[in-house]
Formats: C-alpha cells, sequence, structure tokens
C-alpha cells in the first residue's frame, strides 16, 4: 500500500516538474484582474475556439431553418426562449456613500437618486483663504464633504480621489461653522501634507478629512482678487491713500452686496471648476475577505453659482446677526463681545439650517 | 451593483498554497495539460466571487477540490472533451519505469469517479472520512469505490492470457506490493 502511495508521489511530482506554476498563476491573476475591473469574461483559447465553432453551427442550423420554414410556408415560430431572471445575490455584504445612499440594501434611496445624481447638502463652500503664504496665482479651498459610509460586515474602507484634488486633515469640525476655518492652519497644507488615499475603519469619525483644492488663477485675476492686499485696484492702478482708509473702514460695516464681488465670484468659480470632475472611489474589504468597489464623481451643478450667491447671503444674513450690531449710528459693525455659550448654540443650530431650501450647488453621481 | 470580489492578496495566497493541488488532481481527472490548466483558472475565478467564509485552509482545500471535480465533471459532459490522447503519444510517457507506467496507465483507464477517489487517496493522502466529505458521498461509497478501483487495477495489471506463470506471478507479486 505504501508503495502505491510512493509511486502515486513519484509520478505526480514528475508531471508537476514539467509545469510552469508561476506563468499559469500569473494567468489567472490576469483574468482575476479583468474581472475586477468589470471586463468582459475571460475564456480559455480553446474555450473561446469552441463558443465560435457552436455559435457558427447554431447560426447555420438557424438559417437552414429559416429557408426551410420560408421555402414550405410554415409560419415561423417566435423565439420565445426566455432568457431566465438572473438569480438574486445572496449576499449579506453591502455598503453605500451615505450622503449618495443609492444602490443599497437596506437604505432609502432618496428620490432625486433615481436621477442617479444626488444634491449634496453636506458640502460646504467655506471662504477665506490666504495666498501669501503659498505663492501667487492660486486660490486655495477645503471642501467639507461627508465621507461616511454605510453598510454591513464592513471590515475597512479605503478612500481614494482623483481628479484636481486632494485629501487633506482639517483640525476644525465642519460644525464648528465657517467662521471657525479662517484660522485654521490646516487649511493652507502645502502640497506635501495632502494625500490621494487614505484607509479607515467603520464607524471611524471621517470630519476631520478634507478635499483640498488648489485652483490657479491668472495674475490679473489675482489682482482682483487681493487688490487691497497689493493696494491696487483691480485693474491695476494704485488707490490712493483716501481710498485705502475708506476700504479699511468699510471692513468693518456689516453691508451685503447682492451682486457677489467680482473677486468672490471669480474664486468660488475657479475653485468649483476646478473641483468639478473628482472622483472618490471607495473600496470596503468585508469581513469575509471580499471587497468591493464604488466610484461616485463630484461635480457642480450648472446654477450653482446662484445657489452659492443664495448660500453666502443667507450665510451673511446669519453672521451679520450673531457677530455684528449696529453703532450710535446706526451703522453695523462688528462686535467687540465673544459670542456666550447660549448664542454659539444658537448660532450652529441656526447654521445647520442655512441653505435647506437651496437646491444644492454641488452634485454626486455614482460611476457604473 | 457591482460583483464583490475577493482581494487579490487573498487569491495570491490560495494559489500559492495550492494551485499544485489543484492543478494535480485536474491533471490527474484530464489527463491533459492544457485542460488542467484551464481548470485551474476556473477554480481560482470562482474562488474570486464565491462568498464561503473558509474556517480554516484545510476548509478552503477542500473547498477547491471539490470545485476542481465539478468542473471536470462539467469538462466531461461537454461534447467537445469526450476526445481521448492516447498515453502513448504523450511526449514523456517512455521516462517513466515499464511497470510504473502501466499502473499509471491504468490509474488513468479508471472511471473519473473511481480515479477521483484513488488521487485523494494516495496522492493527496486523505481519509476515507475526509474524502466522503469532499466528494459529499458516504464513507461507505468512498470504500467501495476504492475497493473497486484496487479490484479494477489488479485485473488491468495482471495479463490473464499469459502462457508463462513465472511472468503472471512476477506481475501479480509486483501488484500485491503495490497495493
Amino acid at each position: 500500500m505504501e508503495n502505491l502511495y510512493n509511486t502515486y508521489k513519484k509520478h505526480m511530482t514528475k508531471e508537476l516538474e514539467h509545469e510552469d506554476f508561476d506563468a499559469l498563476q500569473t494567468r489567472i491573476m490576469r483574468a482575476a484582474r479583468k474581472k475586477q475591473t468589470g471586463s468582459a469574461k475571460t475564456y480559455s483559447r480553446r474555450r473561446v475556439l469552441r463558443g465560435a465553432v457552436a455559435g457558427a453551427c447554431a447560426f447555420a442550423v438557424a438559417c437552414g431553418g429559416i429557408f426551410i420554414g420560408s421555402t414550405v410556408g410554415v409560419p415561423q415560430a417566435s423565439n420565445k426562449a426566455g432568457r431566465s431572471a438572473s438569480a438574486a445575490v445572496q449576499n449579506d455584504n453591502w455598503f453605500c456613500l451615505t450622503a449618495y445612499a443609492a444602490g443599497s440594501k437596506n437604505v432609502a434611496v432618496p428620490a432625486v437618486a433615481a436621477k442617479n445624481i444626488v444634491g449634496i447638502k453636506g458640502m460646504d463652500f467655506g471662504g477665506g483663504e490666504n495666498i501669501a503664504d503659498f505663492g501667487h496665482q492660486r486660490v486655495i479651498e477645503d471642501f467639507n464633504f461627508n465621507l461616511n459610509c454605510q453598510g454591513q460586515n464592513l471590515k475597512e474602507l479605503k478612500y481614494t480621489i482623483s481628479g484636481n484634488t486632494k485629501f487633506s486633515i482639517s483640525k476644525s469640525k465642519p460644525d464648528e461653522g465657517s467662521t471657525a476655518n479662517f484660522n485654521n492652519p490646516y487649511k493652507y497644507l502645502p502640497a506635501e501634507k495632502t494625500f490621494s488615499s487614505f484607509t479607515a475603519k467603520p464607524g471611524e469619525d471621517l470630519s476631520k478629512y478634507r478635499i483640498h483644492c488648489v485652483a490657479p488663477i491668472t495674475a490679473k485675476e489675482e489682482l482682483a482678487l487681493h487688490s487691497e492686499k497689493y493696494g491696487k485696484k483691480p485693474d491695476g492702478t494704485a488707490y490712493t491713500p483716501e481710498e485705502m482708509k475708506k476700504i479699511t473702514e468699510q471692513k468693518s460695516i456689516w453691508v451685503w452686496d447682492p451682486t457677489l464681488p467680482a473677486c468672490e465670484e471669480i474664486e468660488q468659480n475657479r475653485l468649483n471648476q476646478h473641483m468639478s470632475g473628482t472622483i472618490i472611489s471607495i473600496t470596503a474589504t468585508f469581513n469575509d475577505g471580499t471587497f468591493k468597489t464604488l466610484r461616485y464623481q463630484l461635480s457642480v451643478a450648472k446654477d450653482y453659482l446662484e445657489g452659492v450667491r443664495q448660500l453666502n447671503k443667507e450665510d451673511f444674513e446669519l453672521e451679520k446677526s450673531f457677530f455684528a450690531a449696529p453703532d450710535a449710528n446706526g451703522v453695523w459693525r462688528t462686535k467687540m463681545t465673544a459670542l456666550t455659550e447660549k448664542e454659539k448654540k444658537d448660532y450652529n443650530a441656526a447654521l445647520e439650517k442655512v441653505g435647506e431650501d437651496i437646491p444644492s450647488p454641488y452634485c454626486i453621481s455614482e460611476l457604473k | 451593483m457591482k460583483q464583490i470580489l475577493r482581494s487579490e492578496d487573498f487569491l495570491q495566497r490560495a494559489m500559492d498554497k495550492f494551485s499544485r493541488t489543484v492543478y494535480a488532481l485536474a491533471f490527474s481527472q484530464m489527463h491533459s495539460r492544457t485542460d488542467a490548466e484551464d481548470i485551474c483558472q476556473d477554480v481560482f475565478l470562482r474562488l474570486l466571487e464565491d462568498t464561503t467564509v473558509f474556517r480554516d485552509d484545510e476548509h478552503l482545500k477542500a473547498w477547491l477540490l471539490r470545485v476542481t471535480l465539478n468542473r471536470c465533471h462539467d469538462h466531461f459532459r461537454l461534447a467537445f472533451n469526450r476526445r481521448r490522447v492516447p498515453l502513448e503519444e504523450r511526449p514523456d510517457a517512455g521516462e517513466q519505469e515499464p511497470f510504473e507506467d502501466d499502473l499509471w496507465a491504468s490509474i488513468q483507464a479508471l472511471p473519473p469517479k473511481l480515479r477521483a477517489v484513488v488521487h485523494l487517496y494516495y496522492g493527496e493522502k486523505y481519509s476515507c472520512t475526509e474524502i466522503s466529505e469532499i466528494l459529499q458521498c458516504s464513507c461507505a461509497a468512498v470504500h467501495s469505490r476504492l475497493h473497486r478501483a484496487r479490484k479494477t487495477l489488479k485485473l488491468e495489471l495482471t495479463e490473464p492470457d499469459t502462457s508463462d506463470e513465472e511472468k503472471g506471478d512476477q506481475t501479480d507479486g509486483k501488484l500485491v506490493q503495490y497495493l
């Protein structure tokens, strides 16, 4: 009995010696990658040839049948060979981006998701940047975006960003309000502090992550954007001392300009257009070792500027009501006293409601 | 909804550990390197898509062997695969010892079900109980198949029409030694 064991082993060893397992593994891995990237099914060459021959035979038989049918006048039978509905996948593993929440099993799909595009409510256009720290001719913005996912049997989530943007980390939480971002040192991260992917565990707080956007602007746009800083008017001519004094004085006066200043439009246009097209790929690894990747594209709505203007106006009015007060002459000026705890709470509650009735200027769609 | 697939790392680990095992079983069933490679590829691609939660490596190995056998059976069912290349045509057929060659040829001539049991028992050194789990049949059926395989091999390797009794005894003696 032992000899047959040995003989069998000896024979199989000899047979396996002739096989190039590295090449075989490479071939399998290549086929696996094709499957993962959603390419067409991979078949062995022999199988393809067989399929082709079988197809040719079937075609010949079908042609023959039609020919005979038409010759003898037999009515053609309608092709009722029903396609069986593909079997439902019995798998409890699923996940999706909460902000999108479409295509998942257990999550209510927003009506708007039926159009495969969802307005992003949780995405803010903050404001305030300091290009002087990072060289000229660029504007920088960190977009707040809710990267949380929901799902079942999740082990790990890997986020990857592509397009013109990167990820960055902020110490300010989105609910601290846009004013908190003005002095946020993480807002002006140098390029090396940004990154294009990170991994998170399910349930981890992702509110620190931002979508970091650095958009180029022309020298003329830069001057328009920071004319006050350079002591020059947007057209390049210098301000007079009187004009500069008036500008400084006006800084503390709360007057909303219904037509957004040109510089803000430049900034927002450039940043939004630069951010638009960003793709966030999320690969979820499940507890059983399987994984799934979903890709979401961020973009701006067609009439986004209108939405941004309305949002800015509402935000301005809110800030005015909390951070400004009329002086003896009835001119609204910045309050010199800090907010009380109650005021802070009220402000944050009111901030959440800003733009509720305005269609989101930002959209997200799932890429198939 | 995209199909959920296992990770590349998982697949690579599985291949590193069990590609030889899968290939050996496929080869023992198919007698053809090309077919064995095709089956090997099919099996690991199925593993990529499969969502079974494996308890340990042994569970994974048993799953791979089960799927390999299923794929081999599928292969046999196709009309294209009913052709057989005589073993004599194999380029490396002459490299073996005469009796080993006969023995191997006899094993390859066994019906696929018996061959699978022989491979798992002698090649993979599984017990009858383990084989019954892999083949999803009773232990008695495995014993029975193993017995039938041995009996067939004995008949194949014994020359009944030889007039030289000494030669017959010698062959029978060798067979007894092997079985």
